[in-house]
C-alpha cells in the first residue's frame, strides 16, 4: 500500500468517516462470505457512473 | 502522523491475513478493503468535480477541473476497473473450484487469485494517486 493510499485512507475517514467505518467493519468481521457479499463487493461499472457526464439529464 | 501510518499498515495486514482464514475470506477482506477505498475516492473525487466545476471552454473558472484532469483519473480509474474484472474472475474460478462437488476436474488456484488482488492494488494505488495529484493535495 503506498503512502498516497494511505494518506487517501486517513482523509477520507476524516470526512466519510462514519460511511467507510461501517464498510469496514462489515467486510472485515465477515467470515464466510455468501454470494450476496460477494456480488456486493465491487466498485461500480464506470468513470461516469461515479461522475456523470456534463450533459447527463439535459434531456432527450 | 507517520506513527499512524505504520500502525494502519500494520493493522490492515493484521486483520487480512490472519493465519487460519480461509483463502477466500482473505480474498474477500482484501478485495473489499481495495473497493471500498477506490468507491470512497472515487465519490470524494465526484465531489470535487461537482464543487470545482469543470473548465468551459471560455473564460474557465479559478481551480476548475479541465478534461486532462478528468482523462487522467478516468484513464487510472478504467485501469483498476480492468484489474477489478481480472480478479473477479480469477475470484470466481477459485470459488467455483472450492465448492465443485467431489469428482468434478477443477483446482482452487490461490496464487492466480492472490497475483490477481495484487495487482488490482497496485491499480488502486495508482488511481489513488491519480487522484491525489489532480485535487493538488486538498481533502
Amino acid at each position: 500500500m503506498s503512502e498516497a493510499m494511505i494518506l487517501l485512507l486517513a482523509q477520507l475517514a476524516l470526512k466519510y468517516g462514519p460511511v467507510v467505518g461501517q464498510a469496514w467493519h462489515a467486510i472485515f468481521t465477515t467470515a464466510n462470505p455468501t454470494p450476496a457479499q460477494w456480488d456486493a463487493v465491487w466498485t461500480k461499472d464506470s468513470y461516469d457512473a461515479y461522475v456523470p457526464p456534463a450533459n447527463a439529464g439535459a434531456g432527450s | 502522523m507517520k506513527r499512524n501510518r505504520i500502525a494502519l499498515v500494520l493493522a490492515l495486514a493484521l486483520v487480512v491475513g490472519c493465519p487460519g482464514v480461509p483463502p477466500q475470506t482473505v480474498a474477500y477482506r482484501a478485495i473489499g478493503s481495495v473497493a471500498v477505498t477506490v468507491d470512497n475516492a472515487m465519490k470524494g473525487w465526484a465531489d470535487y468535480v461537482h464543487t470545482m466545476g469543470r473548465c468551459a471552454p471560455i473564460a474557465p473558472t479559478p481551480n476548475c477541473v479541465t478534461v486532462a484532469a478528468e482523462n487522467s483519473v478516468r484513464s487510472a480509474f478504467n485501469a483498476y476497473k480492468k484489474g477489478e474484472n481480472a480478479a473477479h474472475k480469477a475470484i470466481d474460478a477459485y470459488r467455483a473450484a472450492t465448492t465443485a462437488p467431489t469428482g468434478t476436474p477443477g483446482v482452487p488456484n490461490t496464487s492466480a487469485m492472490e497475483s490477481a488482488i495484487a495487482a488490482v492494488s497496485a491499480a488502486a494505488s495508482d488511481l489513488v494517486g491519480a487522484i491525489s495529484q489532480q485535487k493538488g493535495g486538498k481533502p
